[in-house]
Order: C-alpha cells, then structure tokens, then sequence
C-alpha cells in the first residue's frame, strides 16, 4: 500500500471527515440535489409540452456543449492530479497541473460566452420560453459556480507558489478540488438533460 | 481499480457515446442517462476520492444519483 492510500484509508472509518472536508460534502449534496430538483421539474415541463422543448432543444449547438464537456472534464482530470502530486511531495507538478485546470476552467467559460453570445443575438433571452427560462437559469447558476471555482483555484495556485501547502498539510487544496469536481458534475447533469435528451 | 488517466479517458469515450447515441434515435435515452449515472461515479470515486470516504458518503451519493437517473427514465415511459 503507497504512503498517498495508506493517508486515504484512514478515512473510510471516519464518517466526520470525508477527503476535503464534511463542510465541502454537505455543501456538494445540497447543490447536486438542487440541480437534480431543478432538472425533475424540467422533465416533468418536457412531458407536458414535448413538441415546443424539442424545436428549442434545436436551437442549441451539441457539438459545443460536448467540446464545453471535454474541457471540463480534462480540467477535473488536472486537478486530480494535481492533488495526487501534492500528496506525492510533487510541488512543482502540482502548481503547474493546477495551472493547467485554471486555464481549461476559462475555456469553458469562453465557450460558453460565445454559446450565450449567438443566443443573445437571435433574441433568445431569458424570457423566449419555459425551455430557454430554465437554460438559462441553469446554465448561468453553474457558470457562476464555474467561476467562483476559478478564483478558488487561482488563490490555490497562489498558496502553491509560495509553499503554503505540502504532502502533509493540504486539505485547502482538497477542498478546492472538491469544490471544482462539484463544478464537473453539476455540468454532467445539465449536459444530457438540456442537449442531448429529448 | 481505475487510475486517473484511464478514469479520464472513459469520461471522454462515454460523453462521445452518449452524443452519438442521442443523434441516433430518441430510443436511447436509458442508455444516455447510464452513461451519465457512469461519468458520475469515476468523478466522485475516483477524482474526488470518495473510494475513501465512510460508506454512509458512498451509499448516500449512490441512492441520490440512481434516484434521479430513475425518475428521468420512467418519466419518459
């Protein structure tokens, strides 16, 4: 057993302190059953008007939205590792793999501003229909939590740089990289409901 | 067990699956919300480490995440 699973196992008999940190956890499970919540009404308005959510369902672009879910995942895929590097005593790769994740985090956000650019432009706002006042809505929430991942991030980076955090003493950067996961699977909830099922 | 990079590259086979298989036939949906319930899993298992987590963590996320992959499928029976 590696000195990084010997550290992990510890914790499976601690319901207290689950990687990153109880606070992290709960704050994950409120917001994924939110966004769950959310997307069950969503279905349910589907069910009742499935001709209009369809030709609206259209109008979106699934090729960005499929780019926009590589990205993210490969930024998830980086913070992993980065994590695991910093458990390994790996500082330097750390930083740099933590770089690599902010940059695919704004990525994502430049997609997503062109996506939200071309709507914009053919008058698809907020208020167009009950398929468009939920993507918005959806798709807005997680980018403000997309963004507030980014500043988390970057302060990590920061701390990084300067030595704040080794092996031993990171469980800020595990929380950050909970909090950024939380980010990968709010999306992986939006991706198929709002492009690809209909 | 998964490493990160093979956790990184189904991610990416099973989200080009599904956007395949949605472009195919709306027949699909039950097999595009299980690949979604999958990707789900690798991040929260193996990125986030819930691997290591108490069970009742475990237990918990896995009743939330097949509960609403449910409530998607049969409400569109």
């Amino acid at each position: 057993m590696s000195s990084e699973q010997h550290v992990l196992s510890r914790e499976k008999n601690d319901i207290l302190h689950p990687p990153g940190g109880i606070l992290i956890w709960i704050l994950i499970f409120l917001e994924v059953i939110t966004f769950m919540i959310a997307l069950s009404v969503f279905a349910y308005m589907r069910s009742r008007n499935a001709a209009m959510f369809a030709e609206s369902q259209a109008m979106l672009n699934p090729l960005l939205g499929t780019v926009n879910t590589i990205v993210l995942l490969s930024s998830g895929y980086f913070m992993a590792e980065a994590v695991r590097k910093l458990r390994a005593g790996l500082l330097k790769l750390s930083v740099r793999y933590t770089l690599v994740t902010i940059l695919l985090g704004l990525v994502f956000i430049a997609i997503k501003s062109f996506e939200y650019s071309q709507k914009i432009e053919h008058g698809i706002g907020l208020e167009y229909n009950t398929f468009f006042t939920f993507y918005w809505l959806l798709t807005g929430f997680h980018l403000i939590h997309v963004s507030v991942g980014i500043v988390i991030l970057v302060f990590i980076y920061f701390s990084l740089r300067k030595g704040r955090y080794d092996a031993r003493d990171h469980e800020d950067v595990e929380t950050g990289a909970a909090f950024w996961h939380m980010c990968d699977l709010i999306w992986m909830l939006l991706f198929p409901m709002l492009y690809l099922i209909n | 067990m998964l490493n990160n990079k093979t956790g990184w590259l189904l991610l990416i086979l099973f989200t080009l699956a599904g956007s395949w298989l949605s472009g195919l036939s709306h027949a699909f949906l039950a097999l595009v919300m299980i690949l979604f319930a999958l990707k789900f899993f690798i991040i929260s298992y193996q990125y986030m480490g819930l691997r290591f987590a108490h069970p009742f963590w475990r237990y918990s996320i896995n009743i939330v995440v097949l509960g609403f992959v449910s409530v998607i499928i049969f409400s569109s029976l």
